[in-house]
């Protein structure tokens, strides 16, 4: 009689533990789909400015255009960091061995209060964009009250950590 | 005498356990059933409404704050914006239409909103919907067209006994006690048809005429005609769509820039939303939890009841085998035991279980505006019945396979 009763209470809480587990997958899902620390917001490329604490810079190519945004460090990439520059010179290294120079400028997000000079969103276009799968760059970048270098690794993005 | 005769007969002998078990499974499958209901219906209604308004431009805060302010009427907003910044925003090429309010006024426990024109004409507040003032769909009236006129909410209007001509004094503010504009008469000119939104429960008024309350000061008082200067609570962003009905793929830019200035933020609902679903789902799992307990002390409680039953009616089995019932049969009637008292348990579960769900809507309408149904057909619903023979089958079973063992010529000795 006893272990008639213990297997029907183990069965129903089997049944029990199995319907929690069902209804707690999709919660689950949801909660790691939001816990990515570095999350690029405009889905382009994170490269780090020297540190991932310190700041990145997101990049984006559409067509021969190139977007970037100063953003912050560690989970605070939702947030931009303005710079003082209007333009951006970068030194741009292609897969066949050959160099490119791109100046980017800046573009200010008028609603964000932005001005030229004091600005986190820089623009650049090139012919070659179009065709470049991948490539690396480098440049200097005055962030965050002192002079910083700028790595660029597109597409996957740059990170010394 | 037959199959069902025998069972019946069975359920009537012990009829005190068997009832206790039917109103427990009763009981679990009913608040099963209710919460499932209510949780499922939560999060559609208020993913659809939150979907009725694309964006909202408000003050830097809480995101949730804004949202429950602007489209549910709850809670206060957390500041205010500069109308030439919505300006701005409206001229980005992705915002179809900006519809600046004021929030912060009530009257007899209803919000009372200061709100452009074009809400009452314009708004969809679901995909498709506009505002009716037409007395075939329940409305009256007509939208506002001067100062000191005003449009009741489906809602406010019934539990108010407003009649269109009637006036009103707004209270400055949204708690008791807080000051009433003895000197502003407002008179009601129209009543919104029912939506089945929060916005049933609102009272709305000309924006400019909010300025120009008295007691209102005389900076807020200049914002009437001084747009440089003038501040809103918020404004609701209707959005470019692409194929579809899905969202402006530039939204997530207008959301980074808006973001990033001193004074304001933008809002997306459907995105704020299922935070307040993570913030108060753990309740759910709590009902859900203590639902399937009463669940699983009820199939427990069914075992041990069919147990003892067959236990004083060992001697009945006996004779049963004797008169030519075979070992299946036996082991078919207690297991069909099991099953019929679970199925009318299940059954009164739902039946009640819904009508659940009918007093809970009456109750969450009255103090949100959303409607509910208690027809609704949540996951539950389907589940219960495959659910509750399993069970059945898992809490006969084994009282089954022992009337199908049982020795005849053992239990049919004398007991003395």
């Amino acid at each position: 009689m006893k272990k008639n009763i213990f297997i029907a209470a183990l069965a129903v809480v089997v049944i029990v533990l199995s319907f929690l587990l069902l209804t707690s997958k999709q919660d689950s899902q949801q909660k790691c789909e939001t816990e990515g620390k570095h999350k690029a917001y405009h889905e382009g490329s994170l490269n780090a400015i020297t540190q991932c604490e310190n700041g990145h810079f997101e990049i984006k190519i559409l067509d021969d255009k190139l977007e970037g945004w100063f953003v912050g460090g560690g989970s605070d990439t939702n947030r931009s960091v303005r710079v003082k520059a209007d333009k951006i010179a970068l030194s741009v290294f292609l897969p066949d061995g050959s160099n490119k120079e791109l100046f980017l400028t800046a573009s200010p997000l008028n609603l964000a209060g932005e001005k030229k000079g004091d600005c986190s969103h820089f623009e650049g276009s090139a012919d070659w964009l179009k065709e470049v799968k991948t490539f690396q760059a480098v440049g200097k970048i005055y962030f965050k009250d002192k002079w910083q270098p700028l790595i660029i690794q597109y597409p996957e993005g740059y990170d010394r950590d | 005498m037959s199959f069902w005769r025998i069972i019946f007969n069975s359920i009537r002998q012990h009829i005190g356990s068997s009832i206790l078990a039917v109103v427990s499974i009763w009981l679990g499958v009913a608040m099963l059933i209710a919460v499932f209901s209510l949780r499922e219906q939560t999060h559609k209604t208020f993913t659809e409404i939150g979907t009725g308004v694309d964006a909202v431009l408000g003050p830097k805060g809480s995101p949730l704050q804004i949202v429950l302010n602007a489209v549910y009427h709850i809670e206060e907003m957390p500041g205010k914006i500069k109308w030439s910044y919505m300006k701005e925003v409206e001229k980005n090429p992705i915002v179809v239409e900006a519809i600046p309010f004021c929030t912060g006024h009530s009257y007899a426990g209803y919000r009372v909103n200061a709100i452009d024109r074009r809400f009452l004409t314009d708004f969809e507040y679901l995909p498709g919907h506009k505002f009716s003032f037409d007395e075939k769909e329940g409305g009256k009236g007509r939208p506002f067209n001067a100062a000191k006129e005003a449009v009741a909410g489906w809602e406010v209007a019934k539990k108010l006994h407003i009649k269109l001509g009637q006036t009103f004094n707004p209270v400055c503010g949204i708690k008791s006690g807080d000051p009433i504009h003895m000197n502003d008469f407002i008179v009601f000119v129209g009543i919104l048809a029912p939506t089945g939104t929060p916005h049933d429960r609102a009272i709305y008024f000309p924006l400019t005429t909010f300025y120009g309350l008295e007691g209102h000061g005389a900076a807020t008082a200049k914002m009437a005609n001084d747009e440089k200067n003038r501040e809103i609570s918020g404004a609701y962003l209707k959005l470019k769509r692409i194929r579809n009905g899905a969202m402006h793929p530039g939204v997530q830019d207008l959301k980074f820039n808006i973001d990033q200035s001193a004074d304001a933020q933008l809002v997306v609902p459907r995105e704020v939303l299922p935070r307040l679903f993570s913030i108060i789902g753990w309740v759910d799992y709590v009902f859900i939890a203590v639902s399937i307990m009463v669940l699983v002390l009820a199939g427990m409680f069914l075992f041990v009841a069919l147990l003892s039953a067959l236990r004083q009616r060992r001697r009945d089995m006996a004779i049963m085998r004797c008169l030519g019932a075979t070992r299946k049969t036996v082991f078919g009637l207690v297991l069909s035991e099991a099953l019929i008292i679970c199925i009318i348990g299940g059954v009164l579960g739902l039946i009640f279980g819904h009508i659940l769900v009918g007093i809970g809507a009456e109750q969450m309408k009255s103090e949100t505006g959303i409607q509910f149904s208690a027809f609704y057909i949540s996951s539950i619903d389907y589940l219960l019945l495959p659910s509750l023979f399993i069970i059945g089958m898992l809490t006969g079973l084994i009282p089954a396979i022992q009337a199908y063992r049982m020795g005849v010529l053992k239990n049919l000795l004398p007991v003395s």
